[in-house]
């Protein structure tokens, strides 16, 4: 995993560096000021979250808003839900429910995107950018029963009753935003995720948060896979160095 | 740039993350304490072994453990559903009774392995025939933890 990790960063390093290189050596040249305007897309990186984790259904949108010059407002707001109905091991010879857990729960994350790919070309609207987020969730979770096993002494059955938990977390934010067709942009992220806060009134654990992942990890990779809309406002010419 | 070459580099790399991100490896009956046999005739703790040692819980049809070939260590779990558990240690012809008294506290393990029960050990009595003395050398039984918990000094 950890090598993984390092694979990942090490190429944002390099995709970071050559574009700053470029920019450094290429002559001096006009470059064009992207449109400007409001987007408004779905985050379908749920959808492919499903494929590998059937337990988790969920669903994002996202806003963006052109700030002055460079800079993007982002607002990410989500739902999603978690069921365990199935979750057993084998205990010898019999399969035993060991861990029921549902969760309900919805997430807004904001920040900012800094935009840091110069073009030249007119009409050329692509976006490279870093950013940061700042993401809260909201969810109800409960486990209808669990057991402990012992096949001596016999096992041992509860269940946790359904509370609220809350919890803050930061992230990095790399991604690429491309216009395919007018006004419409597909982009993705890559985000380091690092938890600040859990709020809750029990042992009980969340397996996932909404928004952040897996509960269990205090700094998670994610990614998002937007299509947006962008509602056009504004556009200038502008001559940098 | 090839925006679609990165983009699907990008994507494909994180789906192997995703993918080879194992879970957890879940232990089973943590709840047990480590118990060792020595020698109490030693002055310095030294490790000793019954053949044909049998252990079988207070009100139970079979027994838990029965050594064969001289092992001087054993883990014996204990009852979720009380707070003493108490064990039959039979050799031969003799047998004590050890009865196990401790306090449980939930605990909650990981998203994938569940719960489980950590014990304090509040204090052990037994009977005398062939196990001189008990002495608890490590209270705590906690999940993943590998301590020897107990000490049972053998005539």
């Amino acid at each position: 995993m950890l090598k993984t990790l390092r694979y990942i960063f090490i190429s944002l390093i390099i995709i970071v560096t050559h574009t700053y290189a470029t920019a450094q050596t290429e002559p001096q040249k006009v470059v064009q000021e992207k449109q400007h305007g409001i987007s408004v897309g779905v985050d379908l990186a749920p959808f492919i979250q499903k494929a590998f984790d059937p337990g988790r259904t969920g669903v994002g949108f996202t806003g963006r808003l052109t700030l002055k010059n460079k800079w993007f407002g982002i607002a990410e707001a989500g739902f999603e839900s978690v069921k365990f109905a199935d979750k057993r091991k084998k205990d010898r010879e019999k399969i035993i429910d060991i861990y029921d857990y549902n969760s309900y729960g919805s997430y807004l994350r904001v920040g900012l995107d800094y935009d840091f790919f110069d073009v030249d070309e007119p009409g050329n609207n692509d976006n490279i950018t870093l950013g940061m987020r700042y993401g809260f969730a909201l969810q109800d979770h409960e486990c209808p029963s669990f057991k402990i096993i012992d096949d001596y002494w016999g096992h041992f059955e509860d269940k946790i009753s359904k509370n609220t938990v809350n919890s803050h977390w930061v992230e990095f934010v790399f991604g690429l935003r491309s216009e395919v067709l007018k006004n419409f942009y597909m982009g993705w992220t890559i985000r380091l995720r690092q938890i600040i806060a859990v709020n809750k009134n029990n042992i009980l654990e969340p397996y996932t948060i909404p928004g952040y992942g897996r509960r269990d990890n205090s700094t998670n990779l994610g990614f998002t896979y937007t299509l947006e809309y962008q509602i056009p406002f504004g556009k200038k010419k502008r001559a940098i160095n | 740039m090839n925006r679609l070459l990165w983009t699907f580099t990008i994507l494909g790399l994180i789906l192997i993350f995703n993918h080879c991100s194992s879970d957890d490896m879940c232990l089973s009956y943590q709840h047990s304490m480590e118990v060792r046999l020595y020698s109490s005739t030693s002055k310095t703790d030294k490790d000793t072994a019954l053949i044909g040692l049998e252990i079988i819980g207070v009100g139970q049809d079979s027994a838990w453990t029965t050594d064969t070939f001289g092992q001087n260590k054993f883990f014996l779990p204990l009852n979720f559903n009380t707070d003493t558990t108490s064990w039959v240690f039979k050799h031969k012809t003799r047998r004590d009774t050890i009865d196990v008294i401790y306090r449980k506290e939930l605990n909650f393990v990981s998203g994938n392995c569940g719960f489980s029960q950590d014990i304090t050990i509040d204090t052990i009595t037994h009977s005398i025939s062939f196990i001189d003395s008990i002495d608890v050398a490590y209270p705590s039984i906690k999940y993943g933890e590998n301590v020897e918990n107990v000490k049972i000094y053998i005539y």
